[in-house]
């Protein structure tokens, strides 16, 4: 038996090849403050009452970004700014019910075009726009028009099987793009 | 009247994890774990051993993704202990889901020990387990995590019952996306239910591939 298991041990470690499949990288650790760009660093300063404030520098192949995460009144933001500082987006976590109903109906019309079945799991709105406008969106809460508005979401559905999605969809309801999220090795919590 | 004793042993259990993906999802696992005692003892008493081997494990579970994080699996140990082997068979089924920064494990198994001068053993375990990042958000590659876990191991034997609980701490590192490194400890109680508690901890060193 012994021998049998010392042949399958080196059967396995020769027949390395690397898997095949879809391969994001992506990486995301967390910033120090002297990482931090001075124009982000002024643009967080500049706000109000906001608690729990973590930096996180990110590495993809869309390029580096900072991130700003931190919560105001019991909400949860994340800023996104390019390795220069200049701002890119603001994102706030929300409940799926508190979309309008207009809101809801144009996302689930996009949904049911691409999946037999699917339920959402995170809903972000994304907002876009001047630095002063962002600003004042994220102290007060209340949207300019000048801003632009779309939904960042996490959505588990099913087309020949079940699979995970980062989903953005525009304020006018268009699908902009759909992103398979990949899931790490997990053999190390299963084994 | 028969006073209880507590006895505690520590020693080393390093571990070698293989794992290989297959097509439609499915995943061979081949695992060789071996456990080597430095020291057993009574509790307040003088150590009454030092180093001992004490057995190896040779395993290997055959599972499927059968979700988007949820592996059904089953599989065969043998494990070779006194020049005699045992035979186990095992089936489990995992979960992995996401909560907030860590990831969380839910593993639900069974096994049945056969061995070659003893009656069956049969255990039905469940062990629950995070990991969490030291680093940011997720565990990524050139990062270190922290993985907890702990489970409860019911065991019939005969017609004896005991439940044993393991309760692990370790530090992990990535060097890349198929190569994680684990040391820690783990810290393992069982005849509690009949007063003769035997205490064991065990110095984890895990070393997982994908291949």
């Amino acid at each position: 038996m012994l021998r049998f298991y010392t042949l399958l041990c080196g059967l396995l470690i020769l027949g390395t090849y690397p898997l095949i499949g879809q391969t994001k990288f992506e990486k995301e650790s967390r910033a120090k403050e002297s990482e931090v760009p001075d124009a982000a660093k002024a643009f967080v300063s500049s706000l109000t009452e906001i608690k729990n404030l973590k930096w996180y520098k990110e590495i993809s192949t869309s390029g580096q970004s900072i991130e700003a995460k931190f919560k105001k009144n019991k909400a949860k933001y994340s800023v996104e700014f390019d390795t220069l500082g200049n701002l890119e987006d603001v994102e706030k976590t929300v409940d799926w019910e508190t979309l309008t109903r207009m809101q809801q109906e144009k996302i689930i019309r996009g949904l049911d075009a691409v999946f037999s079945k699917f339920s959402i799991q995170k809903v972000q709105l994304q907002y876009k726009g001047s630095l002063e406008d962002l600003a004042n969106l994220i102290q007060t809460d209340q949207r300019s028009l000048k801003i632009e508005l779309a939904f960042e979401l996490i959505v588990k559905g099913t087309k020949e099987e079940k699979r995970q999605y980062e989903i953005l969809f525009l304020e006018s309801g268009h699908m902009h793009s759909i992103n398979e999220i990949i899931f790490k090795s997990a053999d190390h919590l299963v084994f | 009247m028969v006073s209880a004793q507590t006895s505690y042993a520590w020693g080393l259990l390093p571990a070698i994890n293989l794992n290989k993906g297959f097509e439609n999802k499915w995943n061979l696992n081949f695992t060789i774990e071996s456990r080597q005692f430095v020291q057993k003892g009574i509790f307040n008493q003088a150590a009454n051993s030092g180093y001992t081997y004490e057995l190896t494990d040779f395993s290997t579970v055959l599972s499927k993704n059968i979700g988007l994080q949820s592996f059904l699996g089953g599989g065969y140990t043998l494990r070779i202990r006194d020049q005699k082997a045992q035979h186990r068979s095992i089936q489990q089924f995992t979960v992995v889901s996401k909560l907030n920064n860590q990831r969380l494990s839910h593993r639900f198994s069974s096994d049945q020990t056969f061995f070659e001068d003893d009656k069956p053993e049969f255990r039905a375990r469940y062990r629950i387990g995070s990991e969490i990042p030291l680093n940011g958000q997720s565990a990524d590659v050139d990062e270190f995590y922290l993985k907890l876990s702990n489970e409860l191991l019911n065991s019939w034997q005969d017609q004896n019952y005991d439940l044993e609980n393991r309760l692990a701490t370790v530090i992990g590192y990535k060097f890349s996306d198929t190569n994680k490194f684990e040391v820690g400890l783990d810290y393992r109680i069982d005849g509690f239910i009949d007063g003769f508690a035997e205490h064991v901890f065990w110095v984890r060193l895990n070393w997982y591939v994908k291949i």
